[in-house]
């Protein structure tokens, strides 16, 4: 009876934003993209450190030469050193480097048409050092021949070494650029590849029926998503147990309906084929008699059905006298209880507990009642609430019916339930309202038999933390 | 008919046994599914009437028990549950019928009365011998083609009679058929039941076979 009132919206699906894939997919690509822009700095700046030695070194080899080749060329024709000079300038294909050839008697032997009249740099100095030669930035550098008669000063606009690392970080940047859709791609096969197991959990999940609950085979499921298949295979083994239960449920429901109801038919039967007045009087009084017990079981199933819907507890819950409970119920049933000369005794102190009083009174009738029903004529049935030993509320309620066998008291409080052998004809139902709405209130039911080991005792206790004794 | 009626309803089980005894049947009643199957297996009844959902033993098991141990007499399963499954097991299990609940009297007389037919291999509804004809549908006797009324008790001894036609019925046999238990069987019941037949019905009808009981006999019985 778990069927809810209110209709509960199904989402049947998720956002797609919450695809795993999509989201592994952007963050690997985007944490890709961002470390080849990490390796992208520190290559420049590594490349510019390295790239400064590189070219100062190819300066110094340049001017180095040049150099020897310009002591050569004085040795053999004198001053005039300009057409070698010029063919070796050509050879190293380094138009862009200007130098100057100073004599030691700080004389220009020779310049580069590039070059300006003054010299880039102090005439004794040697080694690397900068110029500015109309406004553009050079490096420069110095060095003497080994007898120190001659010294060149060569010089390289940084233009020309800012072009050729433009040039290549533009190399780079390309190479980069073309590698980025085959990291995508590879990026997505991989994450295709490891998430086909999860694809084929939720095809083999979204291809069955409703009532197909067996589990889901998950072996080549990663071990991180075990967790989830072992949550639905155990979700599936317990709604396949609700889904059994109620159908059991609803079968016993409809049997028990059709009894009382096939007791009407054939009372009205037999009263219009009576012999006689005797058998018109019984049948009628039995067909009555069904009618009452066809209202009482669906007055049972109805607060069955709405105690089934409120599944959590301290809903409204008040603070709740069970003493002054008792002596309503009590005085309410003695009427019933005085037809069939059965005495309820009433022994109870005040103890409060936190609870829904009108369902402890619904215990506390079904308790009673099935006191009255199951008890022989001319006995009692004594209802008590009292401190137990660890200050539990207790409302015990013992009568000297036939009691229940030891083996039967785990099963009187399934539904539809009865014990045999005598002519009550309750529900079937009193004792699993009175089960649900102790659980409820988080209190126990417990069966027994009577003080002197005759009839039947039914203790329900409270747990001792909820009551306060006044 | 003598009829074994299993149901644990106090008040249906009530209803049933005086809604068969008003059409003429002894109705003995039993409540749980143990003291059903040791009834059956120890009375005479032309039929039982079980229910499934019983107390100590489930009506399904006193029907395969009752089966298991040679027990012929029809069985009719009458229950609550309507589910198509239980009544495929219940008529395999070798149920006669399966009546659901609630179910109208004369309609489960009327199945009652075709399962005991089907049962001693009579086809036809009626029952001739001579020039008397019963027809137990409609509950009724002809003599020479006019109807007659006969009290319950005289009916049902004719009837058992008719259908056990060529078999000596002990006088034993023949109080078990028309009382239930507990009921008061009169002295020289049986006696006076014949006398009154043979009076309204004509003298050669039943025979007395001295020191066993009555019989229809045979050789005239299929007209």
């Amino acid at each position: 009876m778990a069927t809810s009132s209110q209709p509960i919206p199904l989402k049947a699906e998720l956002a797609p934003g919450a695809s795993l894939r999509a989201r592994l997919l952007g963050l690997l690509l985007a944490m890709t993209v961002g470390l080849w822009a990490v390796s992208g700095v520190i290559i420049y700046i590594e490349f510019n450190n390295e790239g400064r030695k590189y070219f100062d070194e190819s300066l110094a080899e340049a001017g180095t030469l040049l150099l020897s080749l310009a002591e050569h060329e004085i040795e053999e024709h004198g001053p005039t050193i300009g057409a070698e000079l010029m063919r070796a300038e050509t050879q190293r294909n380094s138009h862009e480097l200007a130098f100057q050839i100073w004599t030691d008697d700080h004389r220009a032997a020779y310049r580069t048409n590039s070059a300006p009249e003054r010299p880039f740099m102090p005439l004794d100095a040697s080694g690397f050092g900068w110029a500015t030669v109309g406004g553009e930035q050079m490096r420069t550098y110095a060095t003497w021949n080994n007898s120190r008669t001659l010294q060149i000063q060569i010089a390289e606009p940084l233009r020309r070494r800012a072009e050729l690392s433009t040039w290549t970080y533009a190399h780079l940047a390309v190479l980069a650029l073309l590698l980025l859709p085959l990291a995508m791609l590879l990026i997505w096969w991989i994450l295709t590849r490891s998430l086909s197991p999860l694809r084929r959990l939720a095809t083999d999940v979204s291809l069955r029926s409703p009532n197909d609950l067996q589990p889901v085979i998950g072996e080549d499921a990663p071990s991180e998503v075990a967790p989830l298949v072992n949550a639905m295979n155990r979700l599936f083994v317990r709604v396949r147990e609700a889904l059994q239960m109620e159908r059991r449920f609803t079968a016993d429901a409809a049997h028990e309906l059709r009894s009382p109801l096939a007791a009407i038919r054939t009372n009205a039967q037999v009263m219009s084929g009576a012999r006689d007045e005797r058998e018109l009087r019984e049948a009628s009084a039995d067909l009555l008699a069904s009618v009452d017990r066809s209202t009482r079981l669906i007055d049972q199933l109805l607060v069955l059905a709405r105690l089934d819907g409120s599944a959590s507890a301290d809903r409204g819950f008040a603070d709740v006298d069970l003493a002054q409970l008792a002596a309503e119920e009590c005085s309410l049933q003695r009427p019933m209880a005085e037809q069939r000369n059965i005495q309820i005794s009433l022994h109870a102190v005040p103890i409060v507990v936190r609870g829904e009083s009108g369902l402890l009174t619904v215990l506390l009738r079904n308790l009673i009642d099935n006191a009255i029903r199951y008890s022989p004529a001319g006995s009692h049935v004594n209802v008590s609430v009292q401190a137990g030993e660890h200050g539990e509320a207790e409302i015990s309620v013992t009568d000297d019916g036939p009691g229940i066998p030891p083996g039967e008291r785990e099963r009187i409080y399934e539904r539809f339930y009865r014990v045999l052998g005598n002519e009550a004809t309750g529900s079937g139902l009193g004792l699993s309202i009175v089960s649900r709405i102790a659980t409820l209130h988080g209190a126990s039911v417990t069966a027994g038999e009577g003080p002197d080991g005759r009839g039947a005792r039914f203790v329900v206790s409270f747990p001792p933390h909820a009551p306060t004794v006044r | 008919m003598r009829i074994l009626l299993v149901e644990d309803d106090a008040l249906l089980g009530k209803a049933v046994r005086t809604g068969l005894e008003q059409q003429g049947h002894a109705v003995d009643w039993v409540r749980d599914g143990v003291s059903g199957e040791n009834a059956a297996l120890d009375g005479s009844y032309s039929a039982v009437l079980l229910d499934l959902s019983l107390p100590r033993l489930d009506g399904m098991k006193v029907l395969a028990n009752l089966r298991r141990k040679g027990y012929t007499q029809p069985v009719l399963i009458v229950t609550a549950r309507d589910q198509i499954p239980e009544r495929v097991v219940g008529l395999d299990a070798g149920a006669d019928d399966f009546i659901i609940k609630p179910f109208d009297l004369q309609e489960l007389g009327a199945r009652l009365r075709a399962a005991v037919r089907r049962h001693t291999g009579r086809p036809q509804p009626r029952l001739c011998h001579g020039n008397v004809t019963v027809d137990p549908g409609a509950r009724q006797v002809y003599v020479a083609g006019e109807p007659i009324s006969l009290p319950a008790r005289e009916y049902a001894l004719l009837l058992h009679l008719l259908q056990h036609a060529g078999r000596v019925q002990t006088r034993h046999q023949l109080e078990e058929a028309l009382y239930r238990w507990g009921e008061e069987i009169e002295s020289n019941a049986v006696e006076v039941y014949i006398h009154h037949l043979r009076r309204k019905l004509g003298k050669d009808l039943i025979r007395t076979v001295h020191g066993h009981g009555y019989v229809i006999a045979t050789d005239t019985a299929e007209s």
